[in-house]
């Protein structure tokens, strides 16, 4: 098998914020991301779901050095992000770009359209002239834009045509890795088709490897070829897309794709409605951080509480971290 | 058969803006059954929400205005209303719930204190009696601990349990119709699940009926006894959610239906509806949806089709929906 494209080991990003207790001095730490792993290899896409708070957002904004990692290590091609500085990091960055959520902020409403694809060729110092003009062009046309709307600005733009323009900046630097987060939510549903058959049609001409974070399970169902699962913090499961839908083993799982509205109305829905909600990443819970809600918590026992779960594979490619799929350890 | 609960009858709410008078709603006729929920679902632009907060009459004027028609709630046109007749039926007879729970509700009074507000006023009762009632709503849409909760602020509670508080102060006053509007879309997949819970088993036990706007059709799939499905201010079609979902008549309501990506289905390319969502400040002749229709020919462009019964129960604005109703569809050959 081939090495993957972007691997990603034990990554951790704490976030110090001061305490909300006047009696109290000192820090807390938001456990954002608590030591997460994954491959992605050439042409695939890592789907990664999970509610709000869970980091997956944090963990897209860490790989790409928008913040910056508490530890781990973050490869690309062998070669780590982490630790890279000044050029062999540009040199980095060109390789992993970035798509924002929200199309309306994440272009600069003073700037047109050709100048906000003209600057990661200006930052880079690459192209110039008619060479720089040309590219812009077939930049556009690869995104489905009509290559006359050059001189217009973003607010020009519908929302999906915009999320287009930040697609085709993405692009700008022939990236290998584009790390999309929710690109898709902020759409029209008969918006979101467009951008999800545009995303997939660039990748199979361009082998393009994508991290799809998304809190959708559809969407992330139909781009992904692998899904991880995040609690907060955590990857809980991670499997090939049709087995994670098709068996998945973690609770937590279980009753995200069982929550997701169905649209047949003749549907007999037989869903676990988890109780509560997720926990402040401030303190997260001892052990197994979903046992606080988890239905199957009580007949596992009190490892849930004590202990936390190390990932297990269940089949190639199919981990879990939970206790109905680890053995207790003997006794000393 | 029941006298509905709400008929709006070709309402038009327009809005002066410096490109001229937008039609937001443009000629808007449903009704709302007893105990019945009505989905309505549509796009940005659709002219969902300004429908339903026409109903409340909480359209501000100016730039806002009902141009014309009629909004029968048990009979009387709220639009004659004045406003104090109109603040004696919201929230008490006819209440709404919003999307965004935290804007909906005031930062600088206890969650209880707004409950029991809506209650002293419309029922008349002493604040303690208020209060308690308010505590009893809280439990009511099981919030852990009410007595503890009443007490505190909004910022104090989680965006899931902010949406309980809302739907608290809607149902204090036992309403015959609840407007929600996108109730769900701010919330995380695991407590929609949860808040879609609770409202099917108020609405058993209340036997309030439910005008809920979505885009999103397992929502609609879930929650909907009646569908209307909304495109550039007006209504394109309507009909029962089985109906619907098996053989939608409207051309637009069948590409929103096949290109949702579907949990229980794989597919390599998802359908799209190609083009955008048109700009409700342009309101041209013909059949808004038809620059994106594939099905559209000659006469689309030239004139408006209007909404026009095609079968019981039945309505669709497309001159091709009496040929798309005796298609053969899939479900009818297999049963």
């Amino acid at each position: 098998m081939r090495p993957p494209v972007l691997s990603v080991r034990d990554l951790v990003k704490h976030f110090p914020v001061r305490r909300q207790n006047l009696f109290q001095r000192g820090r807390d730490i938001v456990h954002a991301v608590d030591g997460v792993s994954f491959d992605i290899g050439e042409g695939r896409t890592l789907g990664l779901v999970g509610e709000s708070g869970c980091g997956k957002s944090t963990l897209g904004r860490v790989i790409v050095r928008l913040e910056d990692a508490t530890s781990g290590s973050v490869l690309f091609n062998g070669r780590e992000m982490l630790s890279a500085k000044g050029a062999a990091l540009r040199a980095l960055r060109r390789d992993i770009q970035f798509i924002f959520q929200d199309p309306y902020a994440s272009l600069d409403p003073r700037m047109s359209v050709e100048q906000i694809l003209a600057e990661p060729f200006e930052i880079h110092g690459l192209e110039s002239g008619p060479a720089r003009t040309a590219k812009i062009r077939a930049l556009l046309d690869a995104v489905g834009l009509p290559a006359a709307h050059v001189s217009r600005f973003p607010h020009e733009f519908s929302g999906g045509q915009r999320q287009r323009i930040g697609i085709a900046r993405a692009l700008a630097l022939n990236p290998r890795v584009i790390i999309c987060d929710e690109p898709v939510s902020a759409l029209d549903v008969s918006i979101q088709s467009q951008v999800l058959n545009l995303l997939t049609r660039l990748q199979r001409d361009l082998g393009l490897s994508y991290l799809f974070i998304a809190h959708g399970l559809a969407a992330v169902k139909h781009i992904s070829h692998d899904v991880g699962v995040m609690y907060l913090g955590k990857l809980v499961e991670m499997a090939p897309k049709a087995r994670l839908f098709a068996v998945p083993a973690h609770p937590y799982t279980q009753a995200l794709i069982s929550a997701i509205p169905v649209p047949d109305p003749r549907a007999v829905r037989n869903r676990t409605i988890l109780q509560g909600e997720v926990p402040s990443p401030i303190d997260p819970p001892a052990g197994c951080r979903f046992h606080t809600r988890c239905p199957r918590a009580a007949e596992i026992g009190v490892r849930c509480r004590t202990e936390e779960p190390r990932p297990v594979e269940l089949a190639p490619g199919h981990q879990v971290a939970c206790h109905l799929y680890t053995q207790p350890k003997a006794a000393a | 058969m029941s006298t509905p609960v709400l008929e709006i009858r070709n309402l038009k709410t327009y809005f002066a803006s410096d490109r001229g008078e937008v039609r937001a709603v443009d000629g808007v006729s449903l009704h709302v059954d007893a105990g019945e929920t009505l989905g309505v679902v549509g796009e940005s632009g659709s002219g969902k929400s300004v429908t339903s907060l026409s109903v409340m009459r909480l359209i501000a004027s100016p730039p806002g205005r009902y141009a014309d028609g009629e909004i029968l709630f048990e009979g009387r046109d709220i639009l004659k209303l004045d406003k104090a007749a109109m603040r004696d039926l919201r929230g008490n007879r006819l209440s709404m719930i919003f999307q965004e729970p935290m804007t909906s509700l005031n930062p600088v009074f206890t969650v209880g204190a707004q409950i029991a507000e809506a209650i002293m006023l419309h029922q008349h009762l002493p604040r303690p009696a208020a209060f308690a009632r308010a505590i009893d709503m809280l439990r009511l849409v099981n919030i852990p601990a009410p007595e503890r909760r009443a007490h505190e602020f909004p910022h104090q509670l989680s965006g899931g349990m902010r949406q309980r508080v809302m739907i608290a102060m809607a149902l204090s006053c036992n309403p015959k119709l609840l407007i929600a509007d996108e109730p769900t879309t701010a919330l995380d997949v695991t407590i929609q699940a949860q808040i879609l819970d609770l409202m099917r088993r108020l609405r058993a036990e209340l036997g309030m009926a439910i005008m809920l706007i979505t885009h999103d059709l397992g929502i609609v799939a879930e929650m909907c006894d009646r569908v209307v499905v909304m495109y550039g201010g007006r209504i394109v079609e309507e009909a029962d959610v089985i109906s619907l979902f098996d053989n939608p008549l409207h051309p637009y309501s069948e590409g929103l239906l096949a290109s949702i990506p579907r949990i229980d289905e794989d597919v390599e390319q998802l359908y799209a509806i190609e083009g955008s969502v048109p700009d409700p400040a342009d309101r041209s002749e013909g059949c808004a949806f038809a620059p994106r229709c594939r099905y559209a020919f000659e006469r689309c462009r030239s004139e408006t089709p209007v909404l026009s019964p095609i079968a019981d129960g039945r309505k669709a604005a497309c001159f091709l929906a009496g040929e798309r109703l005796t298609r053969p569809a899939v479900e009818q050959v297999l049963s």
